[in-house]
């Protein structure tokens, strides 16, 4: 009876699966996504009070260009970047295009490199 | 004195063990070439003959050997030890209930495929020899035809680790693709109905680990989004 | 224990549609926010310039597409998120319920916000008013 009511245990899976670039790409799509839920609102927000006042203007102004606020403002631009890039690459397999088992795995890695090298270029720009 | 390779094995026998376990074992390379099946045959007949696994055909048509490899779903048979960094790592196919050391309990996937129903369906009568394809029709089925079922893919989607109660996962959803790509099948409609489910088929995100970890090379990412196709051009 | 096939719900279709289409525009907008952001932050637009770009009537009801397309695909994008990692039925009643609720209120707020210029002095920040 004992022997019965034992539950066979799950083989591992999450802890053990090795990390493609592939799978790397869909989960940074939703982990960026998550992100700018918070940061696009906010700063859509900011944007418009900016415009309605001069008070605001000039607070907004001063907190976007403090340390922080440059540092939000990066951030969101990196996170888009990658979600939209990705986003179209995720569209082009939607309407049948670059579908092939190769076109998958190179767009996954233009798609990652484009944005290290985004990352990179605004963090020197901005 | 001929080269060995060590392996780490995933071990578990309910009659005796709590709890699985990993196992290391070293193997001699006989042969180049040498496939990591014939690594799990030296360990039976050499070593340890408890250790249990599946395994048919031993050259990939039979889909029996489907194993986490160095954390990727693979063949045993197909799979050489020379291209495996060691030591290599073996364990039985993810998110499943383990029956014993590397055999897994597959009913749940081979249910899953049942509930696409993988027959033909089809309206004309009977006819007295076989149902006739042209080779264009045909050639509709390549990429689909090839898939022996070993759960490589399936076992490999993290949407199916949290959903596969539901999600039917990447075997059978290329399967139903199949069947709505036979020009011989009439049930079309049917099988989308039965089909367009948020859970059932959208819980696909193109993470497109079935595509990494098929040992046929086939794209079930690529059915699936065929299928979400299929449904747009039939609603919009 | 061996997992029933409750058959099929008929949703997910929509939902997977309307992420696709609120892509697209936002594909095509959101540059334009963060474009106007970066020039901002740059010292490129003054007040003046950003008060005549963005209360205009034709930029006020842009806003307002945007706005919707935005919580469009944010509703999507969440609701598949609470349905992949939240497992039982009352759970993701209560979450997506909440979800929607806090959405709906932020739809509201920026409507108004966008209508009626609404705009903030520092002796009461919640209140707003000219």
């Amino acid at each position: 009876m004992s022997q019965k009511m034992k539950q066979s245990p799950l083989s591992p899976r999450l802890s053990i699966y090795k990390w493609r670039l592939t799978m790397f790409a869909s989960i940074a799509h939703r982990a960026s996504g998550v992100f700018l839920v918070f940061t696009i609102p906010a700063l859509f927000w900011l944007l418009l009070s900016m415009a309605h006042g001069k008070i605001t203007y000039a607070y907004g102004l001063h907190w976007l260009q403090g340390s922080f606020g440059t540092f939000v403002l990066w951030l969101t631009c990196v996170a888009l970047f990658y979600h939209m890039v990705n986003g179209i690459r995720f569209l082009l397999l939607d309407i049948g295009k670059t579908d092939s088992r190769e076109a998958m795995k190179l767009s996954a890695k233009i798609v990652v490199f484009s944005t290290i090298a985004f990352a990179l270029l605004l963090a020197i720009k901005i | 004195m001929s080269e060995k390779v060590k392996l780490e094995i995933y071990r578990y026998n309910p009659e005796s063990d709590d709890k699985p376990y990993m196992q290391s074992f070293e193997v001699p390379v006989e042969k180049s070439g040498m496939k990591l099946l014939d690594a799990l045959n030296y360990i039976k007949w050499h070593i340890d003959g408890s250790l249990t696994y599946r395994r048919s055909c031993g050259e990939g048509v039979c889909g029996s050997d489907g194993l986490n490899i160095n954390g990727v779903n693979g063949l045993g048979c197909i799979t050489a030890i020379e291209g495996l960094k060691p030591p290599i790592k073996v364990r039985p196919l993810p998110n499943m209930p383990v029956t014993r050391d590397l055999v897994v309990d597959m009913n749940h996937f081979f249910d899953q495929y049942k509930q696409i129903k993988p027959w033909l369906q089809s309206n004309t009568p009977k006819p007295e020899h076989e149902r006739l394809q042209s080779p264009v029709e045909r050639a509709e089925l390549d990429g689909s035809y090839e898939c022996i079922l070993c759960g490589c893919c399936t076992t490999s989607c993290p949407s199916w680790w949290w959903n596969g109660d539901k999600f039917l996962g990447p075997a059978a959803l290329l399967q139903a693709n199949r069947w709505l790509k036979d020009s011989r099948d009439d049930a079309a409609g049917e099988r989308l109905d039965m089909l367009e489910d948020s859970f059932k088929l959208y819980r696909c995100h193109q993470i497109m680990n079935c595509m990494e970890a098929c040992p046929k090379e086939l794209n079930p990412t690529k059915a699936i989004n065929d299928i979400k196709r299929a449904l747009v051009k039939r609603k919009v | 224990m061996k997992p029933k096939d409750l058959g099929t719900a008929h949703t997910g279709f929509h939902d997977w549609y309307w992420q696709r289409i609120s892509a697209v525009v936002l594909l095509f907008s959101i540059p334009m926010l963060m474009g106007i952001l970066l020039l901002t932050y740059n010292g490129n637009i003054s007040f003046e310039i950003l008060n005549i770009a963005l209360t205009h009537p034709i930029s006020k009801a842009a806003s307002i597409l945007f706005l919707f397309a935005l919580l469009t695909h944010m509703w999507t994008g969440l609701k598949v998120i609470i349905e992949d990692y939240i497992h039982t039925t009352a759970a993701r009643v209560v979450v997506l319920n909440i979800l929607l609720l806090l959405l709906a209120g932020f739809a509201a707020y920026m409507s108004y916000h966008i209508w009626t210029e609404l705009s903030y002095t520092w002796d009461c920040i919640p209140c707003g008013g000219k």
